[in-house]
């Protein structure tokens, strides 16, 4: 087993719009394990811990990053978006709303780094193809929905998001 | 792109023209709690002091503990249990057999086989827990598991039915005293001489299959936190579907009466099969032993090694026809292999053998299967619950039928339902007076299955794809159909009970204590929608509380489609009580009679006098809070229990495409067309087709947990196991077919499971028809074509 020194640090994180701290037991902890274990932002998931899946997904300066396969001293100083985080004053986001209404929530426990996934995406391009959905979307995986109704949600949320900056 | 249709007979579009929430498709009840991230599942709770389990696991595949030396770890400062076969119960259990015998002892002592520990004294697969300890950090705990010291008796291992068979194998488990665990052959479905039809029989046609290691691979860890409290009350958070039996059996190991046990789920990320009691036992025991809470989640490698995968069939089937084609017999012959232990292979088997031998009109048939004991991981029922593998070699059979006869596969298969527009008994039957009828193959449901079929050949071109040529240069493309039946809820149906409290508070809404384990089947919301349109009340007045098993009524749990049909009826049941005594109750308010009265969105009406009305959110008040005397919350308690399970009927055709140089299969398009009676919310029920179907797919063409020559799971985490991503999906249609059945809520059916029956026989039977392979083992991949392909082009 490895061996290391203890040497506990206290990391200075900003985390939807709040700068949040935390005590780590060393340099090695992830960013979802701080996020879900120091903060108490559960809504962040992890499902393999290795990559794979995409359940860890929060933005990182705007950009999607698998929380379980950074480290949180790395994100040091930079804007966490997790989707606790993403309505504002009880307002759902577009993209929520839109994942709501086209019933692509099933168990729920891929929606969170879907929907951030979903954000990125539109953000970048706010009218994307079907292909180009699939393809932003192809690590995060999902048992419960087929994908289907997860891209009619993105397309949805793509079609309000659009009319409304109109 | 994947579309959704609609297809209604006349019954289901005059009946939905009435109601006001049932068939529309409104958000899911828990959506909002998902999308904000705000809905907690067992894996995010996170009790103070809660203390770490870790599991030992056996490094080899088959060995006995010889001794175990633990001081060394119990020493270790922070270590607050550590715990090995000797500091628990030397009980043997079966937690499907608790299921069992739950509602028929005789059942469960006859179909069940008790072989699990909570904590074995020996491996019986390759990582099988040996010891456990619970400490404050996981540095601890993994320091701790290093210290333990077994001395093990390496044992000789058998990883196929084949060889754990033969004569002088090792025993899996010795005190069975052979590996052959059971000779299922009391199916209640079997009916007639089998070799005597086939004597009689025109033509035979045979074939195999052995199906794959299908793993549910939800993606919440399975995780489980135990904490006792200070009156040795005991919670349990932990996802489940069935939480009573749960209940009982951590009841049964802890020593505790049930009702200091309580088992909470408020959410689960994703079922598809229970799985919770491979871990539920290891935190109880430690949290018992270490005083404080203990929370233990498996890595998902350790889940992939410790969660049963799909049941594993190796199967022969036969069927004999008549010179026109019309089946006269069918047997099934199945080799289970059940793992390490026995579990749900009995329980399996009885809807596998009910779906084969239920599909057709077929007055003879055996089904046989031998239960087997190796030293892999475990098996269980997982979505679909027996019937996928054998619905694809059934279908195949009916293909190679057709083909003899040089008929039409479609036509082929509708000549044999038991209900056709060329049979005139075709108005509705009850359910005893169905030929063959037994609890398993009750014919109740089946009257669609034409139409079914002849709604999805249309929509899918059927005819016209017939007529395609084959071959285009290196590709060759084909198509397949295969017909499903599906149950509404387990059967022997008494597995389908439920009940519930249904309670008006004082501000109009309504708390509906029922217990359900959230999976994301959105029962809560068709709940919510029925519950509504039978009470007269807003679906946004209901709320529920469903997490937890104190403080709810006894329920059987979820599995086999039970959930909609079910807690549907339930709630249709408790709805309408619930409006009874609201309008009792009213008739003092209003100076009415009762019977007078109705209500409609929220408002108490008389029907004699539309002028004379009163919120129902003024009567709930004013019974509660203004009344003079005695308080009076209305609240009514509401009972189900299903007598009958109607099947759900389904076609899925696939449309393929192979590339004979490589092997490639492409799905250029799959079809599903389900009956599912009424369809109480149509979005959800299209997501569970699109999901099962999806599900259904991988299992089809990629799915497969691999072993080792060791037994061992190859990996098992997301990047060695394949699950389909966005990317991978085929073009699917769905069209949700309705028809109004006379025993669901509102007409309603099974449907939550059923996506994933008749997946694997479409696309076999399609590969079938472009290339001319059967290929007898799943997954059909690539390989195997291409191989299966080499050897046939040889031979020619």
């Amino acid at each position: 087993m490895t061996k290391f020194e203890k040497s506990s640090l206290l990391l200075m994180l900003k985390v939807n719009g709040e700068e949040m701290q935390a005590l780590l037991e060393g340099p090695h902890v992830t960013l979802a394990d701080v996020l879900r274990n120091k903060l108490g932002l559960t809504g962040t998931k992890e499902a393999c811990r290795c990559g794979e899946c995409g359940s860890c997904t929060v933005l990182v300066d705007g950009t999607p990053m698998l929380s379980c396969s950074v480290l949180a001293v790395a994100v040091r100083g930079k804007e966490i978006t997790t989707i606790e985080g993403l309505a504002k004053g009880g307002e759902l986001h577009p993209i929520q709303q839109a994942f709501i209404d086209s019933g692509a929530i099933q168990c729920g426990f891929c929606s969170p780094g879907m929907i951030l996934m979903a954000k990125a995406l539109l953000e970048e391009n706010p009218d994307p193809t079907e292909l180009e959905i699939k393809e932003h979307i192809g690590g995060n995986l999902c048992r419960c929905t087929g994908y289907i109704k997860i891209i009619e949600a993105i397309q949805l949320a793509a079609k309000r998001m659009g009319k409304g900056a109109a | 792109m994947s579309a959704t249709y609609s297809w209604k007979s006349e019954d289901a579009r005059k009946e939905e023209e009435a109601y006001r929430y049932v068939g529309k498709s409104v958000p899911y009840k828990d959506a909002r709690s998902k999308a904000t991230g705000a809905a907690k599942y067992s894996v995010d709770i996170q009790r103070p002091g809660a203390y770490l389990g870790k599991v030992l696991e056996c490094p080899h595949t088959h060995a006995r503990v010889r001794s175990i030396d633990v001081s060394e770890a119990r020493k270790l400062p922070g270590v607050a249990a550590v715990i090995t076969a000797d500091d628990v119960p030397d009980v043997k259990y079966n937690p499907a057999g608790l299921e069992y015998a739950a509602r028929n002892a005789k059942a469960a002592a006859e179909d069940s086989v008790n072989d699990m520990t909570a904590v074995p004294r020996k491996s019986h697969y390759k990582g099988e827990a040996v010891a456990l300890v619970a400490a404050r950090d996981e540095e601890t705990a993994l320091k701790a598991l290093e210290l333990i010291k077994v001395d093990y008796e390496v044992l000789p291992f058998t990883l196929d039915t084949a060889s754990a068979m033969r004569e002088g194998a090792p025993l899996v488990h010795e005190e069975a005293g052979s590996n052959l665990s059971m000779i299922f052959d009391s199916f209640p479905g079997n009916r007639g001489d089998a070799d005597a039809a086939f004597a009689q029989a025109d033509f035979t046609v045979e074939g195999d299959l052995l199906s794959s290691r299908q793993h549910t691979m939800a993606l919440e860890p399975l995780s489980c936190t135990a904490e006792f409290d200070s009156e040795g009350n005991l919670t349990v958070w932990v996802a489940h579907q069935r939480p009573f039996i749960l209940r009982r059996m951590v009841a049964g190991l802890a020593g505790l009466p049930e009702a200091k046990v309580n088992v909470v789920c408020e959410h689960a990320g994703g079922f598809f099969g229970e799985a919770n009691y491979v871990i539920v036992p290891f935190a109880v025991f430690l949290a018992k032993e270490a005083n404080k809470p203990v929370r233990i989640e498996f890595s998902r490698e350790e889940l992939t090694r410790h969660v049963p995968c799909r049941e594993i069939y190796q199967m022969h089937g036969k069927l004999g026809f008549t010179a026109e084609g019309r089946l006269i017999a069918a047997t099934e012959d199945m080799v289970v292999d059940s793992g390490a232990y026995f579990n749900r292979s009995c329980n399996t088997l009885t809807p596998a053998m009910g779906s084969f031998s239920g599909q057709y009109a077929l007055p003879v048939f055996r089904g046989v299967g031998k239960i087997v004991y190796t030293n892999t991981p475990g098996t269980s029922g997982i979505r679909g619950y027996g019937p996928p593998a054998g619905m694809a070699l059934l279908s195949h059979l009916m293909d190679l039928g057709a083909e003899k006869l040089g008929m039409d596969r479609v036509e082929f298969r509708i000549q044999n339902y038991r209900f056709n527009s060329a049979n005139a008994s075709l108005e509705k039957k009850g359910p005893d007076e169905h030929e063959g009828s037994t609890p398993a193959t009750m014919g109740l449901g089946l009257e669609t299955q034409e139409s079914v079929m002849r709604v999805a050949a249309k929509q899918f071109g059927w005819a016209e794809k017939s007529r395609r040529p084959r071959a285009d240069g290196k590709w060759r493309y084909g198509i397949g159909v295969c017909d499903y039946t599906d149950v509404s809820g387990p059967q022997p149906h008494e597995m389908n009970d439920r009940q519930c409290v249904m309670t008006l508070e004082e501000d109009g809404s309504v708390t509906v204590s029922v217990n359900y384990a959230d999976g994301g089947q959105n029962l809560l919301g068709a709940g919510a929608q029925i519950a509504a349109e039978a009470s007269g009340l807003h679906y946004e007045d209901f709320r529920f509380l469903h997490a937890q098993t104190t403080g709810t009524l006894y329920d059987i749990g979820l599995g086999g489609n039970s959930g909609n049909f079910g807690m549907g009826n339930l709630l249709a049941v408790a709805g309408k009580m619930l409006k009874e005594e609201i309008l009792k109750k009213a008739a003092s308010f209003m100076d009415a009679e009762s019977d007078g009265l109705d209500i409609k969105d929220g408002v108490i009406f008389s029907k004699a006098d539309p002028q004379n009305t009163m919120p129902v959110k003024k009567l709930a008040y004013d019974s509660i809070v203004v009344q003079q005397g005695a308080s009076e919350h209305i609240s009514v308690t509401a009972r189900y229990s299903a007598f009958y399970s109607p099947m759900a009927v389904g076609v899925v055709m696939a449309d393929v495409r192979i590339d004979t140089e490589t092997g490639d299969i492409f799905v250029d398009k799959l079809q599903i067309c389900h009956d599912c009676g009424i369809a109480i919310n149509p979005m959800g029920v299209a997501g569970q087709l699109q999901g099962g179907g999806v599900m259904g797919y991988g299992y089809a063409l990629f799915e497969d947990l691999s072993l080792g020559e060791d037994g061992s799971v190859r990996g098992g985490n997301y990047n060695t196991y394949k699950l389909a991503s966005a990317l991978d999906i085929p073009d699917f249609d769905v069209i949700v077919y309705e028809n109004p059945c006379p025993y669901g809520p509102y007409g309603a059916k099974g449907v939550g499971q059923s996506g994933t029956v008749g997946i694997s026989g479409a696309i076999a039977g399609a590969i079938y028809d472009a290339t001319g392979v059967w290929m007898e083992t799943m997954p059909f991949t690539p390989e195997k074509l291409l191989a299966a392909m080499r050897t046939r082009t040889m031979k020619e």
